[in-house]
Formats: C-alpha cells, sequence, structure tokens
C-alpha cells in the first residue's frame, strides 16, 4: 500500500498535472470527432514525451487515451455518431434521449459511468494485474473464435424487430469484413478491383457512415417539419441528481458493465469497442423493461460508457506485465516506452516500479479529470449543439464527416466508402436491417476468422483440426456462455407467451 | 412506395454471396476457409428471409420522406463531395459542397441566403482545415488549384 | 424550376471563382511542432544547393504505412529527433497503413510528388514478395526509389524459459519424431517469419507449421500462452521477451550483440539467414540530388555512437545501405525469393 502512496506523491507535480490536464481535454476532443481515433490521438502526442520523464510522459499519453474512450460519448449522443468504436451502443440510447430532450441528462450520465468505470478499470490494473494476465493467456485461438460467436449472439437484442434480419445482417457484415488481406493464408480477397481494398474495409469509415449519414439524411429531408422538442429547462442539480441515480441507485447495472469492461480490455485483441456491445447487451437482458432499450433509456448509456472506460484500465494489464499490447492504443504506448528505455514487462513492477506505480496513479488521477471536465462541459456542450438550427447542422456534421474519415488513415477513399456505406445503411434501414448487427459483423469478422483459422492449423498439427474447439477448458465454459446467451431471447419469449396465455385464460 | 421487405432483403443477401462467391477461387486453402463458410451462411440467411417473405411477409412502406428533394440535394451533394474531393482538392470541393449544402436547406434562397451560406462555410472550413492540418498534421489532398 | 437551378449553377460557378482567392491566402500545412524549442538552429546543416534547388526548406513527412507501435514506428521515432538535426527542418511521423503496407507503398508510387518531402518507410521482404505473390498489389518493387537501408532484424528461432528443448538440433529432433505437430507462431504471411519458417523447415527436414500472427507483438502470447511450441519471430521480441523466451538460434551471418550467447543456424550447420531489412524509399522520379542527401543524412545519424547503442539494446542490427547499394540488395534479394517460392511451389 505504501507505493501506492510514494507513487501518488510522486505524481503530485504542477507540470505533470497541466500536461494531463491538457492532454485530457485533448483526448476528449479528438474522441469527440468522429473518425479520429483514440490511438491517432495517442500517437500524436507521443514526439511531445520525448522530453518529459517517463511517468510525466506515460501519465499525460493515459490522460489522452482516458480522454479520448470517454469523448466518443458527446458525439455518439449529440448526433448519433460514434467518435470511437468503443462508444457504438451509446447511440442506442443516447441519441434517442437527446431527441427527446434528455440530451444533457446523457451526456452526465455518460460522464458518471465513464469516471465510475475508469475508476473499475484502473483498480483492476492496479491489484489484479497479475492474476488477469495469466488467464488472458490462457486465451488462445479457439477461445478468441469462440469469444467472438458469443460476441454474434448479441445480435438478438440489437435486432428489435426482425430476428431474421438482425442475423443476416450481422452475417452480411461478417461477410464484408473478409475483404482485404487475409490473416492466415494471406491471398489478397474480394477487392472487386479497388486495389484500397486490399487494406479492408476500414471500420471507422463505416461506422461513421452507419450511424451518422443516415441520421442527416433524415433530418434533412423532415426539416420542414422541425417538432420544437419542449425542453424542460431543469435545474441544473435535477440533472446531475438524476444522472447519477441513473448510475448508481440500482448499481447492479454499472457494476457488472464495468467488470466486462475489465474483463474484456485485458484480453488482447479485444477492447472498448466489443466491450460496449456485450455491456448493453446484458443490460438489456438482466433488465425489468428489456423493450425501453432503443428508445432512451438511461441504462443502455450506463452500461456503455462504464465498460468503455474500463477498458482503459484494463488493456495495459497485459501491457506492464507481460510487454504485451492489450490495444491499439496501448500498442503506442508499448513504442513509447521502448523509447524511453523502458522494457514493459515484470521488470516495470520491479526494478522500474515507481514508474508503473506512478503512471496507474495518474491514469486514475485521469478518470477524476473527466468527471469535471464532463460535468463541467456537458451542459455547455449540450446547449451548444442544440441552439444550432438543423438546417446548419446538417452540413456541418457532413463536413465534419468528410474530415474525420480522411483523418483516419489520410485516404481519400475511406471518404468516399464512408458515404456510400451511409447511403446503403439508410437503404438497409428502410428495409428494416438495423445497422448494429452488421457493424457487430465487421468489428468481430477479422478476430472469428483469425480465431478459427489458427485454432484449425492448431488443430491440425494434433491430428484432429476441429476437435480442439470444443476440448479446451476455457473454450468450453464460452460455448456454455454462448449458448445460453443464444437461447435467452427464445426463453423470454417463451416466457411472454406463457404470462399471455395465463391472461387470456 | 410499400414493398415487402422480407423478399428483398433476402434478395439481396443472395446477389451479395454471389458476387463474393465469384471472389473465391483464386485463394489458397487457409484465406478460403473462412469466406466460403460464411458465404454458405449468407445464402442460408437469403433464403430464410424469401421462404419468409412468402409465408409471413413484412409489408413496409418505404422512403417516405417528406422533402424528397433537399434529402436527394444533399445526397447527390455529398456523393459528389466525396468522389471529387481527391481530384480537385480538398478546399475547393468542400467549399464549394458546404456552400451548397447550406444553401440547399436554407429557407432564404435568394442572393443573400447564399452569401450567408458561403461565410458559414467558409467559416467552418476554415476553423476545422486549420485544426486538422496543423495541430493534427492531417495532410489533405492538393488538387488542381489547391 | 428551371430558374432555380440556373440560379444555383451560378452559385456554384461564383463558388469556384471566389475559392481561388482563398487559395493564395493560405499558407503551407504543417508547422514544426513544439518540440522545435528545443533544437539548436546552430548545428543544422545548410540546405544544400544543388542546381539551384535548395532541399530542404520545409518539414519532411516521414510516413510509414503501418500502425503505429511496431518496430518501423520505434526506429522511425529514435530517428526523428537527430534527422532533425542533422536537416534542419522538422520530420513529421505520419501513418498510413493498410495491406501489410501495401496500401502505403501503393500510394508512394502512383500519387506522391517526387519533390523529397514525403518519403516512406520499406520493408523487405514486403515489397518484393507482395507484388510476386499478389495479382495486384498496387505497386512494383522497382518503383519505388531506395534511399537507405538502415536496420535490419534476423529471425530468431525461440521456445519458452521452461521447455526441455534446449537447442536447434533438439528441436528438429522433435519435429521430426512428431511430423506436422510442431507450431511455429510468427508475424504475417509472406514475411521473413514466414519464409524463415518454410526456408527453415526445407533446410532441416521437418515438417513444422507455421501460424500466422498479425503484427509481432500478437505472435509471443501464443507461445507464453502454451498455443504454439515456439516462435518464428524477430531479434527485437527475443530481447523484449529474454525473461520469458528461450532463443536457440539466430538466423544471420554473425551473433547479435544483444543476444551475445545465442549461435547463429550457420554455426550449427543449418544454412538459414533470413530476416526483415527496413529502410526509407522516395517516389519515383526523385531527384539524385534529393536521395543524396537523405542518404547523406541517415548515415550521419547512423554513425553516431548513441543511437548505435540505442538501437542494438532492442535488438535492430545497424545496417549500411546507401541508394546504389540498396538496389543491388534489393536486385539480389528479388532473385533469391523468387528462386525460393518456385522451389516451395508458392507461385508458378
Amino acid at each position: 500500500m505504501s507505493t501506492f502512496v510514494d507513487a501518488f506523491i510522486s505524481i503530485l507535480d504542477i507540470k505533470l498535472m497541466f500536461f494531463m490536464l491538457t492532454g485530457t481535454i485533448g483526448g476528449m476532443v479528438a474522441g469527440a470527432l468522429p473518425g479520429f481515433s483514440a490511438t491517432m490521438a495517442v500517437a500524436l502526442m507521443v514526439p511531445f514525451t520525448f522530453t518529459m520523464s517517463p511517468v510525466a510522459g506515460l501519465a499525460t499519453l493515459g490522460a489522452i487515451y482516458t480522454g479520448a474512450i470517454f469523448g466518443g460519448c458527446f458525439s455518439a449522443i449529440l448526433v448519433n455518431t460514434p467518435g470511437t468504436p468503443s462508444s457504438i451502443a451509446t447511440t442506442f440510447d443516447g441519441y434517442p434521449m437527446t431527441k427527446q430532450g434528455r440530451g444533457e441528462e446523457a451526456l452526465i450520465t455518460a460522464t458518471f459511468a465513464s469516471w465510475g468505470g475508469g475508476v473499475v478499470g484502473v483498480l483492476t490494473l492496479m491489484f489484479l494485474s497479475i492474476p488477469l494476465a495469466k488467464v488472458a493467456l490462457k486465451f488462445g485461438p479457439p477461445e478468441y473464435f469462440w469469444v467472438s460467436i458469443f460476441g454474434l449472439t448479441i445480435i438478438a437484442s440489437l435486432a428489435s424487430k426482425s430476428i431474421m434480419k438482425g442475423i443476416a445482417g450481422g452475417i452480411f457484415g461478417l461477410m464484408v469484413s473478409m475483404i482485404g488481406v487475409a490473416p492466415i493464408g494471406g491471398d489478397v480477397r474480394f477487392t472487386m478491383g479497388i486495389s484500397t481494398f486490399q487494406g479492408g474495409v476500414e471500420i471507422l469509415s463505416v461506422l461513421i457512415g452507419f450511424f451518422c449519414i443516415p441520421e442527416m439524411l433524415r433530418i434533412a429531408g423532415e426539416l420542414k417539419n422541425e417538432k420544437f422538442v419542449a425542453v424542460d429547462l431543469e435545474k441544473q442539480t435535477d440533472v446531475l441528481k438524476k444522472s447519477f441515480l441513473n448510475n448508481f441507485q440500482k448499481p447492479m447495472n454499472f457494476i457488472k458493465s464495468s467488470v466486462i469492461g475489465s474483463f474484456i480490455g485485458v484480453l488482447p485483441g479485444a477492447g472498448g469497442n466489443i466491450a460496449n456491445l456485450v455491456a448493453y447487451n446484458e443490460a438489456q437482458r438482466s433488465s425489468d423493461d428489456p423493450d425501453s432499450f432503443g428508445k432512451g433509456n438511461p441504462a443502455g448509456v450506463v452500461a456503455t460508457e462504464s465498460s468503455n472506460n474500463a477498458t482503459v484500465g484494463s488493456s495495459m494489464v497485459p501491457l506492464l506485465t507481460l510487454g504485451i499490447p492489450g490495444s491499439p492504443a496501448a500498442a503506442v504506448l508499448y513504442g513509447a516506452l521502448m523509447i524511453q528505455g523502458l522494457k514493459p514487462g515484470p521488470q516495470l513492477f520491479t526494478t522500474n516500479a515507481d514508474v508503473s506505480y506512478g503512471f496507474m496513479m495518474a491514469l486514475m488521477v485521469a478518470q477524476f479529470m473527466i468527471l469535471v471536465l464532463g460535468l463541467l462541459a456537458g451542459k455547455h456542450v449540450y446547449n451548444g449543439v442544440t441552439k444550432i438550427p438543423d438546417r446548419i447542422l446538417v452540413p456541418a456534421v457532413i463536413l465534419l464527416t468528410v474530415l474525420g474519415s480522411y483523418a483516419i488513415r489520410n485516404n481519400v477513399m475511406d471518404v468516399i466508402v464512408m458515404f456510400v456505406s451511409g447511403l446503403i445503411a439508410y437503404t438497409l434501414k428502410e428495409f428494416g436491417f438495423h445497422p448494429g448487427p452488421i457493424v457487430l459483423g465487421l468489428i468481430l469478422g477479422p478476430i472469428a476468422e483469425k480465431g478459427f483459422v489458427q485454432g484449425y492449423l492448431m488443430g491440425q498439427a494434433s491430428g484432429a483440426p476441429l476437435m480442439i474447439f470444443f476440448t479446451r477448458p476455457i473454450s468450453i465454459v464460452l460455448i456454455i456462455i454462448t449458448i445460453l446467451s443464444a437461447s435467452w431471447p427464445l426463453f423470454r419469449m417463451y416466457r411472454e407467451n406463457r404470462k399471455k396465455g395465463v391472461v387470456n385464460k | 412506395m410499400i414493398k415487402n421487405t422480407d423478399l428483398y432483403g433476402g434478395i439481396f443477401m443472395i446477389l451479395v454471396s454471389l458476387l463474393f462467391y465469384s471472389g473465391v477461387d483464386k485463394l489458397n486453402e487457409y484465406s478460403r476457409l473462412f469466406p466460403q463458410a460464411i458465404i454458405v451462411l449468407l445464402i442460408a440467411s437469403g433464403l430464410g428471409l424469401i421462404i419468409k417473405s412468402i409465408k409471413k411477409p413484412t409489408i413496409a412502406t418505404l422512403f417516405s420522406i417528406d422533402d424528397k428533394k433537399s434529402f436527394i440535394l444533399v445526397a447527390v451533394i455529398t456523393l459528389a463531395w466525396v468522389l471529387l474531393f481527391k481530384h480537385i482538392g480538398f478546399v475547393v470541393t468542400s467549399m464549394a459542397s458546404l456552400t451548397g449544402l447550406l444553401f440547399a436547406l436554407s429557407d432564404v434562397k435568394n442572393s443573400k441566403g447564399f452569401i450567408k451560406s458561403f461565410i458559414i462555410a467558409g467559416v467552418l472550413i476554415a476553423s476545422l482545415y486549420l485544426l486538422f492540418s496543423k495541430v493534427l498534421y492531417v495532410p489533405f489532398p492538393r488538387g488542381v488549384f489547391f | 424550376m428551371k430558374f432555380k437551378n440556373k440560379s444555383l449553377l451560378v452559385s456554384l460557378l461564383l463558388v469556384l471563382l471566389l475559392s481561388l482567392n482563398l487559395v493564395g491566402c493560405t499558407s503551407e500545412p504543417a508547422e514544426e511542432p513544439q518540440e522545435e524549442a528545443e533544437q539548436p538552429q546552430e548545428e543544422a546543416e545548410q540546405p544544400q544547393e544543388e542546381a539551384g534547388v535548395e532541399y530542404p526548406v520545409k518539414p519532411i513527412n516521414y510516413i510509414l504505412p503501418f500502425d503505429p507501435g511496431g518496430e518501423s514506428d520505434i526506429t522511425a521515432r529514435i530517428q526523428q529527433q537527430p534527422l532533425e538535426k542533422v536537416l534542419g527542418q522538422s520530420i513529421i511521423v505520419q501513418y498510413k497503413p493498410g495491406g501489410g503496407g501495401a496500401l502505403g507503398w501503393q500510394e508512394l508510387v502512383t500519387s506522391t510528388d517526387p519533390d523529397g518531402y514525403n518519403i516512406m518507410g520499406s520493408n523487405l521482404p514486403h515489397i518484393i514478395l507482395q507484388p510476386l505473390v499478389r495479382d495486384d498489389a498496387g505497386y512494383e518493387t522497382n518503383e519505388l526509389v531506395p534511399i537507405y537501408y538502415f536496420q535490419a532484424t534476423s529471425n530468431i528461432l525461440a521456445v519458452s524459459k521452461d521447455s526441455e528443448i534446449d537447442s536447434v538440433d533438439e528441436f528438429v529432433e522433435y519435429a521430426k519424431a512428431n511430423p506436422g505437430a510442431v507450431t511455429l507462431s510468427g508475424s504475417g504471411s509472406y514475411t521473413a517469419n514466414h519464409l524463415g519458417a518454410l526456408i527453415f523447415n526445407d533446410v532441416a527436414g521437418i515438417n513444422t507449421t507455421y501460424i500466422p500472427e498479425t503484427g509481432s507483438g500478437g505472435a509471443v502470447p501464443q507461445l507464453l500462452g502454451g498455443h504454439v511450441t515456439g516462435l518464428m519471430t524477430y531479434t527485437t521480441m527475443g530481447i523484449n521477451h529474454s525473461e520469458d523466451l528461450k532463443v536457440l538460434a539466430v538466423a544471420a551471418e554473425e551473433r547479435n550483440p544483444s543476444l551475445p550467447d545465442v549461435p547463429t543456424f550457420k554455426e550449427l550447420g543449418y544454412d538459414y539467414v533470413e530476416g526483415a531489412y527496413r529502410g526509407i524509399s522516395g517516389p519515383p522520379g526523385l531527384p539524385q540530388e534529393i536521395i543524396d542527401t537523405l542518404a547523406a543524412a541517415f548515415k550521419e545519424i547512423n554513425s553516431d555512437p548513441e543511437y548505435i547503442e540505442q538501437m542494438q539494446e532492442m535488438g535492430f542490427e545497424i545496417l549500411d545501405f546507401g541508394p546504389e547499394e540498396s538496389k543491388q540488395l534489393i536486385t539480389e534479394r528479388q532473385e533469391y525469393y523468387e528462386t525460393m517460392l518456385r522451389e516451395l511451389e508458392l507461385i508458378d
């Protein structure tokens, strides 16, 4: 315990705090801008950290990462565009809340959720690193495959009206994710003559296109009927209280989501993008009123924002304990550590303990920074954005989507993909296909394929290619969870029908 | 228009699977392993939807947009924007497109409204361009003029 | 209706004309970042004046066709400040990932101005193998103009610390006793790791299964978690994870200074030398003067003892292949890989 106290004191440095504050704000802005990802924001700041002490440099980068993952909720809630993939599911309930005039409540709820989830994530990093890292290592290709299959069962909760269309959409997403270089085999697939597709379909472009464009088009088409939603100018303290209670009055949702985020963050290759969807699914499944999800239930926002910020701290676990980055942003931090001359790994806890503990304390401080910043900014950002008339907002947001999708990897094709997928998403929505399952397929496709083919290769080496998927202990646990998750909606329908049956009698 | 959405959805899925199927031949064993499975699943889901469209169809009203003209204008201008951006350069395409969008949606459709759109576009583009290219080091494509 | 359309058309024309005026007012993108504050400008060389063209006079973009955090990124970061000192201009590291580097190299070759302000990291064997193996990589190996190849990481064969296998011979014995059952993980398909595993199979007469991971970082957890038997990875991984790995041999001509106790495959009787070379390339048509200036700069930073120490500590081997030598190296390797791939029946 004394190490933590020492570490905390070591970071009480005005300059360091200042850097962290700037980093957090910068991260929030980067996260809120669709397309500009948390990883890019962190990578951008790396050169600036060379001249700082290792702790200061890492603390600043960590603050940026925290800010960015939090910042994603702003655009998700206000304009239905996930600022980062970690906020995809925040759009499901956050944006409806804005449409109902409760956007400020959504933002403040997200702030409390992000703060709380972030704290849980850093606590995980501080106290559970070693055991968790060991468990994470045991996740090999077959386990990753089952994790992605489990992820796909979430489709049921996202499909709202038609499960068949949801499933088809998910498979469609899986299919599109195959475009590009095959992870095993190395062949370039399905580029359809467009050589930019060698790099695959850029998921961030599609995210922006799928969530933002259809909404912008819809607003454009309904401008004449601008209905003025009576915004109850609630007292500031009322919104604060309501948002706080949204998170903590019935804490199960918050606790479960933070734990889900902490655990998923530890797995290398899986991060906030998956955590938020899994947490959302779980929150809906265990809620008393599942049908209210997707229509402005703050519990949805709590689930997604607490889980995604929990991944910030926990994705550092494999980095600090084993020297293996748990997320792309952690990979950048890995590079930064290397350049500072620090070898990531167990040494960081022994010879360089002051650095690693200092970093952890700084990360904790960063969570409190986003709490303060979020509470302060929430009201003003909300008022600022909602005061902009739609006829200006729509073009401005479209400008942001063009800039943002270009900024992902400085590739013009990404902008075209963004808009074209927006048009496709609009049409598919009209035909009843919700974007959620498609995006889920896109994200999980590469993980599922890698897990499957690598596992197949492993299995081939031992003679029975497919048996390997069913004979490992963690895989078996995952299979059971997947089956439970997949059959839950059927179970629920059965329960409802029985209730209806009783009433009718 | 009122359509049987299940039917069209199913057909779409089948068409997509055929498109991907045509790209599978040249792949080696490991590159085609997973895609082949997904193609099969996609065809199955397409067929499932088509069967549903016959037995218990979902008929819905599509594209019921109030202001079709604004909708189409926004779509077309933005499409032109993203397609021309690389060739004509960022600033020119964006100024033209953004002004076009603002003007298309504005309620004051005369030259005063146009000037207003142009100015707003200018301010937005200037500030965001500076933010992205100078602070975030994003290199924008330079085209014919700029 | 017609009237409205006409005014829209006129408006768009007006916009175009007015934008042209904006062109004149806006300055060049990219300024020097704050870190420049500590750059002692007096040490900067004067921009070379060759045939009336001064270079460099503005910041240079050092573009990496990969995601941040990898070997190329770390190298670029270490080179950044020394390069800035030597060239007297800011170096801005940018990323254009995709297709294992192909997207970046394609853009370099098709749409980058040969003005020397956009240079890109290039890797062997990637730039050789991709056009060879893919129908349309978007570029040809010889379209990239090599400026300097400055670093290499040889392949290593590693097993986990508590493995019973202590030497390459024991590994080969084990592999012969269990044909097809031994698995090796490494970075990517058609990369030095991948080809290395195939060549090693050939040379040692064994049949191991190569399981590619995306990115070097991904291979090590596979081994640590017990999912594969060994790793065919780079020297840098061996050094970073020295507490968890037992490096059996290194596929280089000579022993690696940071792994002095590790024999080379050649020493042990296996004719296997393979690894990844990293350097910098420019777009086709890059003037010789600019190539020479850049090559001289890289050569200078490569001879700084501090820089050398930093790189070697991490496992990188310092190389000094200037423009001509790089061309020779690439041609040599092209022939080698073409023959090798034909022998292994990976291409016809």
